[in-house]
């Protein structure tokens, strides 16, 4: 597990599938975060987060910096994000006559719906320093060093998501009093 | 230390980021400051929901299904990319061999004539003077500059000098190179139609290769009249839209242009074509011409013929294929080749042992299809002859036979297929008529005609949906048409 991306990546480039797993299980919680974010449900993020990995490692030969494998990854999983969200359009357009019928079960949320929603919301930069510090496993230092930039960037970086957070956070809460 | 100053460190305390200094002055301020201290149990509190989160989601276990799906899509990827290298693989194959080359240079040739294909369709004394002119000519010699690119395996680029003598036949030197994913592999090459011996020898100076193969008679007479009647060709274009280019000036000779891009033009071999000659004003002669066509789906091909030295004195030794010492026979050596009607019903045997089906088209785009459908049948299905087929394969690695040689060994095979673009443009290059109709006859079809031409007025060749083949006359053959599915 203390490999770098670039490592692994060039390891399943060579022909070795299972040192995929390492980069599944190092990105796997914040692939799902991220995805929970914008999909709502946890059991539709863990299907996006699915196909975005598998995606990943077969088009990993288009990869063209290994060890920005991240970014990468994200940006696949906002693609199949993306699709999924027009499926579920269409199959809601279909469903909508028939819902007036039958009783629709309450689609399970995951684990904490409003804070991952308001993570997606972020704007990038501030997205990525949450993602990697609480669901990449990374220290502050790590996160520094990932996306080469001062330990005193990241710290303010990380104070501002904080407080973006609080404010989106605080919003919802108040959408609900209200609604 | 005041609120503000105090509240960005906040966080970076949480994180156990701050210097003993800072924790302390941080501690100070909060024993006096009750909003700060609010603002601390908020960001705790926050920070507590984020790693809570993300412990939860590090417990849902994407991994083994994600590991256990790619092992699946793995080898079924493997399977179909080892098809597909297998179709493309032969189809370089065909690129590669001799036959394939001699096709291409059949077309430069043909592009060459393409002047030839204006004199007809019009009323035009130049153009006659121009077709008078050169059936007196007894050999001449150009130069081709031809570039093929193929989305699928690279470009060519070929450079040629091109001899042709009424009395002797053709002699094409081609050198050049072909690149693909950044590999250049030179190609050299120098093949002699000689049409008195009936063979054709191909000179593989890049590779020490060489390969003899001979023709059958009908095949020599179709090429015959092909290449070397002048009047043949002309008829050949009758009705081929032009249209005059105006004077220009080539090399200092003043010059007159012609150009088509009828698509009926040159068999109609080709999806698209654009054909440009340039005839001396004085000599009557063409002194350039270009021709540019879309082969097939991805492939596109320019040639450029210039530099025609008209009743060129060509020696007779330069028609007498030499090979190097220490070159060794290909593949091809020794084959027969037959652009006729028995090649063709072969070809179209081939086609149905391996698919059960004939092919919908017969042109070269149609052809390209056809391998590839062959190379996946060869590798995935059950007819007999692909079990036959594997069986082979599978001889040969036993008794220490390369992969190479493996598919080699299907090379013959493949080759047959090439009769059945050949002959048919062959046949409508003499304007008689051919009717393919690969799209509704099957093999099961006794009744139905599945190809038809013309042999003279009231006469017709039909080849059966069930291979067998009868001269039938015009009414005959209107019946037989009439019955065919929509």
């Amino acid at each position: 597990m203390t490999e770098t991306d670039k490592y692994y990546v060039e390891r399943c480039l060579d022909g070795h599938p299972d040192d995929f797993r390492h980069l599944v299980r190092r990105y796997q919680p914040l692939l799902l975060a991220h995805l929970a974010g914008k999909l709502g449900r946890r059991d539709r993020a863990e299907e996006a987060a699915q196909e975005a990995l598998v995606r990943a490692y077969f088009k990993m030969d288009k990869l063209k910096k290994p060890g920005s494998f991240l970014a990468w990854l994200l940006g696949i999983a906002d693609n199949v994000a993306k699709e999924q969200q027009r499926a579920e359009q269409i199959r809601r357009k279909r469903e909508s006559v028939r819902a007036f019928c039958e009783e629709t079960p309450q689609p399970e949320l995951s684990q904490d719906y409003a804070l991952e929603a308001a993570i997606a919301a972020l704007p990038e930069a501030y997205r990525t320093v949450i993602l990697l510090r609480y669901y990449g496993g990374l220290s502050c230092s790590g996160i520094a060093e990932k996306l080469d930039t001062p330990l005193g960037t990241v710290t303010k970086t990380l104070s501002r998501a904080y407080a973006l957070l609080r404010d989106s956070l605080h919003g919802q809460t108040v959408n609900e009093v209200q609604a | 230390m005041n609120c503000a100053e105090c509240k960005e460190l906040l966080v970076a305390g949480l994180e156990g980021l701050l210097d003993d200094t800072q924790k302390q002055a941080v501690k100070e301020h909060l024993k006096t400051c009750e909003a700060c201290r609010a603002e601390l149990k908020g960001l705790q509190t926050l920070r507590e929901r984020l790693v809570g989160n993300g412990k939860a989601l590090a417990q849902s276990s994407v991994e083994d299904d994600v590991m256990n799906r790619i092992i699946r899509e793995q080898s079924a990827r493997l399977k179909s990319a080892a098809q597909a290298g297998m179709g493309l693989r032969i189809r370089r194959l065909i690129m590669r061999n001799p036959m394939a080359k001699i096709a291409a240079a059949a077309i430069v040739i043909v592009a060459c004539a393409i002047g030839m294909m204006f004199w007809t369709g019009t009323e035009s004394i130049a153009l006659a003077q121009v077709l008078a002119r050169v059936e007196q000519i007894q050999a001449y010699v150009y130069k081709t500059k031809m570039t093929t690119e193929d989305s699928m395996t690279g470009t060519t680029k070929i450079e040629s000098t091109v001899f042709v003598s009424n009395d002797y036949g053709m002699r094409i030197d081609q050198i050049g190179t072909h690149s693909q994913d950044g590999r250049e592999t030179p190609i050299q090459l120098r093949t002699y139609v000689l049409p008195q011996k009936k063979i054709v020898v191909t000179i593989n100076l890049a590779d020490k290769q060489y390969g003899r193969m001979t023709f059958d008679d009908a095949t020599l007479e179709n090429a015959q009249t092909k290449n070397r009647d002048p009047r043949e060709i002309v008829k050949m274009m009758l009705g081929h839209q032009y249209r005059e280019l105006g004077p220009s000036v080539i090399d200092g000779r003043k010059v007159q242009g012609f150009e088509t891009t009828d698509p009926g033009f040159m068999s109609g071999a080709f999806k698209s074509i654009r054909g440009t000659l340039w005839v001396d004003v004085e000599t009557w002669l063409p002194v350039r011409s270009e021709t540019e066509m879309e082969v097939g789906e991805g492939i596109r091909a320019s040639a450029v013929d210039y530099d025609y030295q008209w009743d060129a004195p060509i020696d007779a030794s330069t028609f007498e294929p030499e090979i190097p010492a220490g070159f060794t026979a290909d593949r091809m050596d020794g084959m027969q080749m037959s652009f006729s009607e028995r090649g063709f019903i072969e070809a179209l045997r081939v086609v149905v042992e391996f698919t059960g089906h004939y092919p919908k088209a017969v042109d070269s785009d149609g052809l390209r299809q056809l391998s590839m459908e062959i190379a996946e049948a060869m590798t995935t299905s059950d007819r007999p002859a692909a079990q036959q087929w594997r069986e082979e394969i599978k001889q040969l690695k036993d008794a220490g036979g390369s992969k190479e040689a493996a598919i080699q060994a299907g090379q013959e095979r493949m080759m047959k297929l090439m009769a059945l673009n050949m002959f048919t443009m062959i046949l409508s290059q003499q304007q008689k008529d051919p009717v393919y109709r690969g799209d509704v006859v099957t093999p099961n079809d006794i009744e139905l005609p599945l190809m038809r031409w013309k042999l003279s007025d009231n006469q017709y060749r039909v080849i059966f949906g069930d291979l067998h083949a009868e001269t039938v006359d015009a009414d005959a053959l209107a019946k037989l048409e009439a019955a065919l599915p929509k």
